[in-house]
């Protein structure tokens, strides 16, 4: 999803505290008197005890058909699993989507729109109720009837939108088919989708009770089926994840912490130093900007780490609108864009790269020598130029789009600079962050070029690939911003789209991903990063897993 | 007296209600995007859109939208288009912090602004008047911001003399605990405020030594004290309530936004401040008629104050 309107939904975090996987992203509690006894476990870590982690914003929802951020996401995963999930693993095995509250994977049809699932025997919610297979078509109703951000994942069920017109909470959803006697659950799709196992492991479809009402929970969220439950929800202020001990799901993580603090501290570097100061063990944004150098210092790889998201960073520059209609164009702003102060304007928290899919992404192949230059050296802003003067464009008036939040508008000003630099007269327009998608996602916009990011919503290459597939391309929200539409790559993509395997067609979205940088349809210049910065607490070696999903595995943290 | 009051309670609802309609009017007019737009998020479809637009009155006429929020704030029933939390309990739950560091703060720059103006009344022209006017310019010319960040930073973090930042609930961990969290946001709240009253006060106290009436008190024999206190102080502070009770009226309804923020008070200011972030109107038309209320009811109190403080003053004229 985009940054910026995760910068939107996230609030207060603006784009600072991004993470990997979804849209977006108090008071004083002493970690040092928690005198828990913590016991050895077997597994690396120690099980037990409580720990405080801070967050700068309260999730934007504590129910899982609502939340779609990762400050929502990273806590949901502990207390909800879908009948499909992920791994409890880093890198590309914590991307694999496993049976969650199903059996097994699903028996797709030859068609690829009957999926056939069968609920685990003898699962029960944090409550003690029984889970039912009819449990999940209430869970998807909650997500079509609440009008959910992620609603649209699911409207290709068969019925979904005939739901949504009727607008009656307790109507039914042909395409979701349940008995509770043998536990089966048959979903049929108005047309095939590969992308659905990814969207029953989101969280939106994480089972909850038949009778939760058709109305925002957070106050009060559901019981689940995970190794946590929400417990004492101070709306605003902070929650707590309590361990269930009944939870047993094979495969699953059961958590080591008896009890996760979450407590919001709005100021950053405010968090940062009673970190420092072990009253939080677990702090979940980046320092604030002017404390990160001495965080790196001093606690690398003992009390702090970055990790790379699966995220991208680049600017659209409009294939339909001089003068980035010219691909000379386009190269000379490939070329004369520095990435390494890119990377400064994210106070160095940006891996700056030249792939258009990050890193984490199956079909990753890192483009080497990059056709633009190192993106870890100075660029050819001699050679932009000529290219510019050669292409005919010089002179020409550029209207840099960038939303106003802070990074945004740094980089569409840095853009700006950059294309007067090589011969263009250009000037920034800055934008509510909240309308920016929608303005220039529209085509009588006629944006030439701007800012513009994605991170993905599940780990599927074709969840980034989309946004320069020329068959994605609509007049109006139109998420293709600079109408990329290239035929190669549309071929590719359309093929690869096909197919639900995706081991199978990584190598058909490297390529395609390897078009798109040679291409020179976007300039991508890197992908975010995010930190984890912990108390004196804290397991850092044994204890610190980065889901590439749902980025720091809560249910892997533990006290030394 | 009850005239007075019937006519500004009265007045107070007009005031009210110009705020309700001119912020509801600005934060509809300016390019804040379609809040149903909005809350559907990114993936969402016409229909999405236009079941959110009915549920919400978006698609009603502006009157009616005004109408709709303002009957939803009176039942307290007004959600934000954030997060669709209440808004009127957000605000409860941020008025305990709010209420906790206006009155600490208010009672702090009265009391030292007023010794302070006296003090340096009483010795003006000496060198304690001088090294008390530099002082109070120094105080008036720190912002809150960078003096709230100082304080947390060397005497929070570093000399961990005081907590950095944060609120203690009293029924949590005790009064003492509450007060040392709050000793930090009153003081650099204060400090601004002690600056001012203590010159405003220091002219007034040097005006109301050579009035007559205070020759006369003491032509009649009344000691020093006596003059100062019941003939002059007490003249001299009548526009310093006016002004206390305007700025206390001010930092209650949201006026120490910076002070919360600082020191992470999550207090009502700093949530009016984050709802302006992101145009979210029903929070800051909420958080704004609160701060009128208070500003207007302040305003009140303060002109029935002023016949307790000059008797010359009648209220029904």
């Amino acid at each position: 999803m985009p940054g910026s309107l995760r910068g939107l939904i996230c609030l207060s975090l603006a784009s600072v505290a991004i993470s990997g996987l979804t849209a977006c992203g108090g008071d004083d509690g002493d970690a040092d008197a928690d005198a828990e006894a913590v016991s050895e476990a077997t597994n690396g870590g120690r099980t037990g005890g409580t720990i405080t982690t801070a967050y700068t914003s309260f999730p934007d929802y504590l129910d899982p058909a609502l939340s779609y951020t990762q400050e929502g996401w990273q806590s949901m995963w502990t207390v909800y699993t879908p009948l499909l999930t992920y791994k409890h693993a880093e890198g590309a095995e914590g991307a694999t989507v496993v049976p969650g509250l199903a059996e097994a994977m699903p028996d797709i049809s030859h068609d690829g729109r009957v999926y056939k699932l069968r609920l685990r025997e003898g699962l029960t919610y944090s409550d003690g109720t029984d889970v039912k297979a009819s449990d999940f078509e209430h869970t998807i109703k909650r997500v079509l009837n609440l009008q959910s951000g992620g609603s649209s994942f699911y409207q290709s069920i068969e019925g979904a939108e005939k739901y949504i017109d009727d607008g009656r909470a307790g109507a039914d959803i042909s395409g979701i088919e349940t008995s509770d006697e043998t536990r089966d659950i048959t979903i049929t799709l108005t047309e095939p989708d590969e992308r659905l196992p990814y969207i029953l492991a989101m969280n939106f479809a994480a089972v909850v009770p038949g009778d939760t009402p058709f109305e925002n929970q957070t106050k009060n969220p559901p019981p689940g089926v995970g190794p946590y439950k929400f417990d004492n929800v101070r709306i605003n202020r902070g929650y707590d994840l309590v361990k269930v001990p009944a939870f047993d799901v094979p495969d699953q993580a059961t958590g080591k912490l008896d009890t996760i603090n979450v407590e919001v501290v709005k100021n950053r570097r405010r968090q940062t130093q009673d970190t420092i100061q072990n009253k939080i063990d677990y702090m979940h944004d980046p320092p604030a900007p002017d404390q990160l150098r001495e965080v790196r210092a001093r606690y690398t790889g003992t009390r702090y780490a970055e990790f790379v998201t699966n995220s991208t960073y680049y600017y659209f520059l409009n294939h339909d609108v001089a003068p980035f209609d010219n691909a000379e164009a386009r190269e000379a702003v490939n070329i004369a864009i520095d990435k390494r102060s890119l990377a400064r304007l994210f106070g160095g928290l940006l891996e700056p790269g030249c792939n258009f899919l990050p890193p984490g992404m199956k079909g990753y192949e890192k483009i080497e020598p990059c056709p633009w230059g190192d993106p870890t050296a100075a660029p050819d802003v001699a050679k932009a130029r000529q290219l510019v003067e050669s292409s005919g464009t010089a002179g020409q008036a550029v209207t840099v789009f960038g939303n106003d939040e802070p990074e945004p508008k740094a980089l569409a000003e840095y853009l700006s600079d950059v294309l007067n630099d090589i011969g263009y007269k250009a000037r920034p327009r800055i934008i509510e962050a909240s309308v920016y998608p929608a303005t220039i996602g529209n085509h009588k916009t006629r944006a030439q070029a701007g800012f513009a990011n994605w991170f993905q919503d599940f780990p599927h290459p074709g969840n980034f690939m989309f946004l320069v597939d020329g068959d994605s391309i609509q007049p109006t929200n139109n998420q293709n911003f600079g109408n990329v539409n290239d035929p190669e790559i549309n071929e590719i993509l359309d093929a690869a789209s096909r197919n639900a395997d995706i081991e199978e067609v990584a190598d058909d979205y490297a390529r395609a991903d390897r078009l798109t940088v040679e291409g020179a349809h976007v300039a991508a210049y890197g992908h975010r990063e995010l930190t984890v910065f912990y108390s004196d607490r804290i397991d850092f070696e044994n204890c610190t897993s980065w889901h590439p999903v749902y980025n720091l595995d809560l249910t892997q943290l533990c006290l030394k | 007296m009850g005239r007075f009051v019937v006519r500004r309670l009265v007045g107070m609802v007009v005031v009210m209600f110009a705020v309700s309609v001119l912020t509801f009017l600005i934060f509809n007019v300016i390019p804040n995007g379609d809040p149903a737009d909005r809350m559907a998020g990114k993936n969402s479809t016409p229909a999405q859109i236009a079941a959110i637009e009915r549920e919400w009155g978006f698609d009603e006429p502006l009157y009616e939208q005004y109408l709709t929020t303002m009957e939803k704030v009176a039942s307290g029933d007004l959600i934000s288009y954030a997060n669709q939390t209440n808004v009127v309990e957000e605000i409860k739950r941020g008025l305990p912090r709010t209420f906790a560091l206006a009155i600490g703060a208010a009672l702090l720059w009265f009391a030292m602004g007023t010794a302070l103006g006296l003090y340096t009344a009483v010795r003006a022209g000496r060198w304690t008047d001088t090294l008390v006017t530099v002082l109070a310019l120094i105080g008036i010319s720190m912002p809150v911001f960078w003096l709230g960040a100082l304080a947390s930073y060397y005497l929070g973090f570093k000399a961990g003399l005081f907590p950095n930042g944060g609120y203690s609930e009293i029924g949590q961990a005790g009064v003492w605990e509450w007060v040392k969290h709050m000793i930090l946001p009153w003081a650099v709240l204060a400090t601004l405020f002690i600056g001012v009253y203590s010159r405003v006060l220091r002219a007034n106290v040097l005006d109301t030594l050579n009035e007559d009436y205070v020759r006369t008190a003491r032509a009649k024999g009344l000691t020093e004290r006596r003059v100062m206190v019941h003939h002059v102080l007490r003249n001299s502070l009548i526009p310093i309530v006016t002004l206390w009770g305007l700025d206390f009226g001010m930092v209650l309804g949201g006026g120490a936004i910076l002070t919360e923020t600082v020191f992470d008070l999550q207090g009502v200011g700093q949530y009016f401040a984050e709802s302006v972030g992101q145009l979210d109107v029903p929070p800051v038309l909420a958080v704004t008629l609160f701060g009128a209320f208070f500003i207007v009811l302040l305003n009140t109190l303060v002109d029935i104050a002023y016949a307790a403080l000059d008797p010359r003053i009648r209220l029904s004229s």
